[in-house]
């Protein structure tokens, strides 16, 4: 260090203290204002109703044609490999558990490589429903390694109907989209009147 | 030694620590460095042109290595380019900020800590924070307001209060630490430093794939955190040297923050989109070219701030003989 500036006066930075606090002060609020965004935007959905079912989708999500005995159809774009869906079963009678066989029964015919990795009965949005946790790899794409889907049904009676509440993703991504989606599946109500 | 020229300063060369036969800005100089720091480094154009050719030949090889090899990268491979792709832009853009402070270049040693501090602590807290803690990309995305609202709150203030404290415990302290160009320089370092562990992070979790369009979108990264950076910097110059009030560096983090969110918007959102004309997908070009605007109109402001101080300078003080010891 030279004698120049050993000798000039620099104005040391004794009052340095309170603009770094300023910053930091002015870092918490913007955190903490985020934070409320956030709480915000996962929560703000738009009401639709399907065959007398309705459902706050959030406000995100692209939804996309559905027919048949799907009610909805739906695309988180933050995660696009995710798809969320309702379908409308026809019980005739039979319980929840014999509906889900013979829906697993179905996408092991579609999909050689699904498995259910569990299932069973579950307590769903203050009703008695039925789970499967499924996987399967989805080789469809062109992609150069498969991509493995896991994925989530859940069963609830709706009038003389079952309603399947599915999601499905890319591995790893399941857990940090299941917030949502259950939020979703909570938010589903028959609309009074429309049980048969 | 004695000063001649009623009160020009004594001692050695600031620089070299030969004795100083000039003066400037109250500072003391050699003949050879108060010549360099009149006037434009004769070679510094031709270095800003080599520099441009460095970048470009960064985006040409990676471009030329996706259309001929298209890599499957992974594992050591992968962390590889992932390193290069990411120091090559940020040391070039370093080197080119770094030119510009003519007067008393920084000590490399004192850049080099502020460039790793930055990186530090966008590794340490800012990736974390807002990548696993706000997860900002699973939410933000659904409106253009709530893109810019999470990139300034949440993004913008992280990136650019982190850069601020990596400046302020390390280079601000020090006599380094006495022009206001110095501020931009550090703001600079500290800012590429950040973008490295970010570009870093980008080509990692994507895979390698399309190592062109990578390439162009890792160059423009780097300028634009150094662009923020070293618009924070000015500010927190002023705090340092021009007692502004204290408020003063929070506002040039708000800035800095701003800018950020924009620049974050504008490629985010457009290289999202599906523009399309004549059955050309434009999306991902037209929205590198809209950042690259944003990045570049910045960098342009803090070419001609750091050249409007530089020239403050040299018309504050006329230039006094003085006697060597």
């Amino acid at each position: 260090m030279t004698v120049a500036t050993m000798t000039r006066d620099l104005r040391r930075p004794g009052g340095a203290v309170l603009p770094t606090l300023l910053v930091l002060l002015l870092l918490a609020v913007g955190l903490v204002a985020g934070w409320l965004l956030r709480t915000a935007a996962e929560s703000a959905t738009s009401t639709i109703e399907r065959g007398g079912i309705t459902m706050d989708v959030p406000a995100g999500w692209l939804i996309e044609p559905a027919s048949g005995d799907l009610l909805l159809l739906a695309t988180d774009p933050t995660a696009p490999d995710s798809r969320v869906s309702v379908a409308r079963i026809p019980a005739e009678g039979r319980s929840l558990a014999d509906v889900a066989a013979e829906q697993d029964q179905a996408s092991a015919g579609l999909f050689e490589s699904y498995r259910v990795i569990s299932q069973g009965p579950v307590r769903f949005a203050g009703k008695e429903g039925h789970e499967v946790r499924f996987a399967l790899v989805d080789s469809s794409r062109g992609d150069p390694v498969p991509r493995v889907i896991e994925g989530l049904d859940e069963y609830i009676a709706a009038g003389d109907a079952v309603l399947r509440i599915s999601i499905e993703a890319h591995s790893g991504e399941l857990e940090s989209v299941l917030p949502a989606f259950y939020r979703f599946a909570e938010s589903i109500t028959q609309r009074a009147g429309t049980g048969s | 030694m004695t000063a001649l020229g009623g009160g020009g300063p004594s001692g050695p060369c600031r620089i070299c620590d030969r004795p100083a036969t000039r003066a400037l800005h109250g500072y003391a100089f050699c003949e050879e460095h108060h010549t360099r720091a009149l006037h434009e480094r004769g070679g510094l154009w031709r270095a800003d042109l080599f520099s441009g050719v460095a970048l470009l030949a960064v985006v040409v090889v990676a471009v030329a290595l996706q259309l001929v090899a298209r890599p499957f990268l992974s594992g050591p491979a992968l962390a590889i380019v992932a390193l290069v792709l990411a120091v090559v832009p940020a040391a070039v853009w370093l080197l080119l900020f770094y030119r510009r402070d003519r007067y008393e270049p920084e000590p490399r040693s004192m850049v080099g800590l502020v460039f790793v501090a930055g990186a530090l602590l966008a590794q340490a807290v800012g990736l974390p924070l807002v990548r696993d803690v706000f997860a900002v990309a699973r939410w933000s995305e659904s409106s253009l307001a709530l893109q810019l609202l999470a990139g300034f709150l949440i993004v913008g203030l992280t990136q650019e209060s982190l850069k601020y404290l990596a400046v302020r415990f390390t280079a601000y302290e020090t006599r380094e630490f006495d022009e206001p160009t110095d501020g931009v320089i550090y703001g600079t370092a500290a800012g590429l430093g950040y973008a490295t562990v970010l570009n870093i992070d980008f080509v990692l979790t994507s895979g390698g794939a399309d190592l062109g369009m990578a390439a162009i979108r890792i160059v423009l990264t780097a300028l634009a955190h150094a662009s923020f950076g070293g618009l924070m910097g000015y500010f927190l110059s002023g705090q340092k040297l021009r007692s502004r009030p204290a408020w003063w560096s929070a506002a040039g983090v708000a800035l800095a923050a701003a800018a950020n969110a924009l620049f974050s918007v504008v490629r985010g959102s457009v290289v999202g989109g599906d523009l399309a004309l004549g059955g050309v997908l434009l999306g991902p070009w037209l929205g590198l070219v809209a950042a690259a605007l944003v990045a570049g109109g910045l960098t342009v402001l803090l070419t001609r701030l750091i050249r409007r101080e530089l020239e403050a300078a040299r018309s504050a003080v006329e230039p006094t003989a003085v006697e060597p010891a």
